[in-house]
């Protein structure tokens, strides 16, 4: 039954048509078969019944009267029977009184002692001894009106009988197979009338499927139940294409609309997102321009197929962004949030981050938000701030300048006259203090500014030398402060060897080196263009960083290495001087350059130099940059661009 | 009958005089069946038989109108002996047998079958005469009866008993005598030696 239900219904149809057919035709059959054996049987039967009458009539004065020789005569009719093979009659005694013997049968004994023959007034034995030779026998009471004078057998062989019904089976048998050809013709014929119609709404429906045109109609063929059928699927089609007309004006009006919103979202100067409210912001949808933001392409995101939204965030900034974003959500209010991206290629991106949460009955189901790239705002912003700074800075520097070249002149004067007159002091002691001392010697020891002389008289070559060396010192101070404050001091446009500065300096700061390292390496660099400036100011420079360098070491097998080269791109002339001393710490670094900023007070620092000289670099167009590490040294780097 | 038993079984009797009695009556009658027995040969059985059998293949007119069917036996003979064993058993159609031994041939016949001994050859034409015409089947039981008269005889062949049958005599008795019986008679003309 299962590869009947895969079957067409035109096999089917056939199918249960030759399975009707060949029920009926062998129930037929069997009943025709089982009528017929009965009728045979019965028909046989009814034959030697009234044969064994008629003999058992015949024979009975024979036996009455011993004569079994009238008997055996009597049988002798058998003859004429063709199927009564065997005849047996017995006396009441039991023995046999007379036999006949069809020719070619006569070893057939039948042992009527052994059945039950004996006792019942009539009966049949079927023996059967193979096929060839299936006989019946029949018992019958020979009597004379009600006395039983003995018993007469007679038996018949089947043969004959088997042949007309082998030939009967045969017959039955043909008409049987014609009747199931003539079935299987008919219902091949028949079939067409219900399959037909079937196979044709079938055919309608996988050419709707095919081609999707809805729009199908079928010819009914009859107003039976197939043609109601048919009505239905018309309508049903009809209803479709109706639908599906419908459906397909609202997919382009959908799809125009989706066009509009796509043009719309490719056009937003951000990618556009919407995200579960999740720790690693899973991604249902995000716009294209994500891929020029982040170097991934929305499908990478979405559903964190490749990477989630959360991997591609900076760390250090995930847990900020989290914080405010569920803050946010909290108090049902959009969030506006900068943070950084690692974008595909390594490089960190700033992006601003504007989007709300999506609620459904006070459920956050999603979030909907604008991510753009301000990466290069960030930049702007961090050169403004920078470039605000040295304004700053510049101004600073200015005013300062204005201030000390004020202050300079106003200290230099009345510096100058004590250190005119401390050296005039100091003379004057050299020449009282003998004439003190005699006096001493004689006159005793006097009190001075109610001190004892004696006392003073060591002291006050101190106290003078301290004037001396102070005003010194006011004075250096006043002049690295005119220095500083110079304006227009000497001509930039004097071409500079920086080769030949550093020979000069290194011959002027030998004494120093010599103190300081064994290790001094200068590499000159070959073919350096010369440059535009003031070979003095320069000069300063590059005594005041081998000074810093050599200060720096506190061993002298740390060394200090001078090299000069030429950045053929930037068009630059490159100063350098390393140092293996003691380096900078990171709060310090940040002042190197502000005036008045030492950290070698007590030896005598003014705290202008680096400022000095980074005033100079920046006045011939140049950068003065310190890389430092505490215990690391530190690397100066003068970049002079080769005009200014 | 009554009396006499009561006499001979009397409590006045003593017990040993009853048991005699008895004894004596078991003796007798042993002695009358022995001696009976010794006189009947089968062939005298096989011939009542036979005569038994004959009734049933012939037609008897007026035997509803009778009270018995009656086999009369003449001459010297023992057939009563078996005959009337057969009577004792067997009816021919509803009626009861009756066996008859005539000494003479009276006038009024009152058989329907009679047996006619071998010893009774001289007066056999008187029997014949006397009895032509008549519904009674005469059977003869010695060789050359039917030739001289009788409807019927037994004779021997092959050492079987066999039955002649003089059809003339036969159908001046009018009984309806069955084809099956025929057949197995031998017929004998009347007057021929055999």
């Amino acid at each position: 039954m299962i590869s009947l239900k895969k079957c067409s219904v035109k096999r089917k149809l056939i199918f249960i048509q030759l399975i009707t057919a060949g029920i009926v035709v062998l129930f037929t059959f069997i009943s025709f078969g089982i009528y017929d054996f009965r009728f045979f049987s019965s028909y046989v039967m009814d034959e030697l019944t009234s044969t064994a009458k008629l003999i058992s009539t015949n024979t009975a004065s024979s036996l009455a009267f011993k004569d079994n020789g009238a008997a055996v005569e009597a049988l002798a009719t058998l003859d004429l029977e063709e199927d009564i093979v065997n005849a047996w009659i017995y006396d009441n005694e039991g023995n046999l009184f007379a036999t006949y013997n069809k020719k070619g049968y006569a070893d057939y004994s039948y042992p009527l002692a052994d059945t039950n023959c004996k006792r019942v007034k009539e009966c049949f034995v079927k023996h059967t001894r193979g096929m060839k030779d299936a006989c019946v026998t029949i018992s019958k009471e020979i009597k004379i009106e009600d006395e039983v004078l003995g018993m007469l057998s007679l038996r018949l062989s089947l043969t004959q009988y088997k042949h007309m019904a082998i030939q009967s089976i045969i017959v039955t048998i043909s008409i049987l197979f014609v009747g199931f050809a003539m079935a299987f013709i008919l219902s091949l014929y028949l079939q067409g009338t219900i399959s037909r119609p079937i196979l044709k709404l079938a055919a309608a429906g996988k050419q709707v499927i095919a081609t999707g045109d809805y729009s199908v109609q079928v010819a009914k063929e009859g107003n039976d139940e197939i043609g109601e059928l048919y009505d239905d699927f018309n309508k049903v089609m009809q209803q479709v294409h109706l639908r599906e007309q419908e459906r397909d004006n609202a997919e382009k009006s959908l799809r125009e609309s989706e066009e509009r919103f796509k043009t719309l979202v490719a056009n937003i100067p951000g990618a556009t997102y919407r995200c579960a409210n999740d720790k690693s912001w899973t991604m249902e949808f995000i716009s294209d321009e994500i891929k020029h933001i982040s170097g991934y392409v929305p499908d990478d995101l979405i559903n964190n197929k490749q990477k989630s939204f959360a991997d591609i965030i900076v760390e250090e900034d995930l847990a900020q962004v989290n914080a405010l974003v569920q803050n946010s959500i909290q108090n049902h209010e959009p969030y506006s949030v900068e943070y950084r991206l690692k974008h595909a290629n390594g490089s960190i991106i700033w992006v601003h981050d504007r989007g709300q949460a999506v609620f459904k009955d006070n459920n956050v189901i999603c979030l909907d938000g604008a991510i753009f790239d301000v990466t290069s705002n960030k930049q702007a912003e961090t050169l403004a701030k920078q470039q605000r700074e040295k304004l700053i800075q510049t101004d600073k520097m200015s005013t300062l300048g204005i201030l000390v070249s004020g202050v300079a002149h106003e200290i230099n004067n009345p510096n100058n006259f004590m250190l005119l007159n401390s050296n005039n002091l100091s003379d004057i002691w050299k020449d009282l203090k003998p004439m003190l001392d005699t006096y001493s010697e004689e006159k005793g020891d006097f009190i001075v500014a109610g001190l004892p002389y004696s006392e003073i008289r060591d002291d006050m070559e101190m106290l003078i030398g301290g004037i001396v060396e102070g005003t010194g010192r006011i004075k250096k101070i006043v002049e690295s402060l005119k220095d500083f404050a110079r304006k227009d001091q000497g001509s930039m446009n004097q071409q500079v060897n920086v080769n030949t500065i550093i020979e000069a300096s290194l011959i002027i700061m030998s004494n120093l080196i010599k103190k300081s390292t064994d290790h001094l390496k200068v590499i000159y660099g070959h073919e350096i263009p010369l440059i535009i400036g003031n070979s003095q100011q320069i000069e300063q420079v590059i005594i005041n960083l081998i000074s810093n360098a050599c200060q720096s070491l506190e061993q002298k097998n740390q060394s200090v290495k001078i090299s000069t080269s030429y950045d053929k791109i930037e068009k630059k002339v490159i100063i350098s001087v390393e140092d293996e001393g003691n380096g900078i710490s990171q709060d310090n670094i940040k002042h190197i350059m502000d005036p008045f900023f030492t950290t070698k007070r007590d030896s005598g620092g003014t705290g202008l130099g680096l400022s000095i000289s980074y005033t100079i670099i920046k006045e011939h167009g140049g950068e003065l940059i310190i890389n430092s590490e505490p215990g690391e040294g530190t690397v100066a780097r003068i970049e002079l661009p080769i005009q200014v | 009958m009554h009396s006499r038993c009561r006499y001979l079984f009397s409590p006045e009797r003593g017990l040993c005089h009853k048991l005699s009695v008895i004894a004596i009556s078991f003796l007798l009658v042993f002695i009358t069946f022995s001696f009976a027995d010794k006189h009947i040969s089968l062939e005298d059985k096989t011939k009542a038989v036979f005569m038994y059998h004959f009734t049933k293949f012939i037609e008897w007119p007026g035997l509803d109108s009778l009270d018995t069917f009656t086999i009369g036996v003449i001459g010297k003979t023992e057939m009563v002996i078996p005959l009337k064993e057969i009577a004792g058993k067997k009816k021919v159609g509803n009626k009861p047998i009756r066996i008859r031994k005539f000494s003479a041939l009276s006038d009024s016949l009152c058989c329907q079958m009679l047996f006619i001994a071998g010893s009774e050859k001289h007066k056999l034409q008187k029997y014949i005469k006397k009895l032509s015409g008549k519904p009674v089947l005469t059977i003869g039981d010695s060789p050359g009866f039917a030739s001289t008269g009788t409807d019927m005889n037994f004779t021997l062949v092959n050492g079987k008993i066999k039955f002649e049958i003089n059809s003339t005599q036969l159908d001046k008795t009018g009984l309806k005598v069955s084809s099956q019986l025929l057949k197995l008679g031998i017929f004998i003309k009347e007057g021929s030696n055999d």
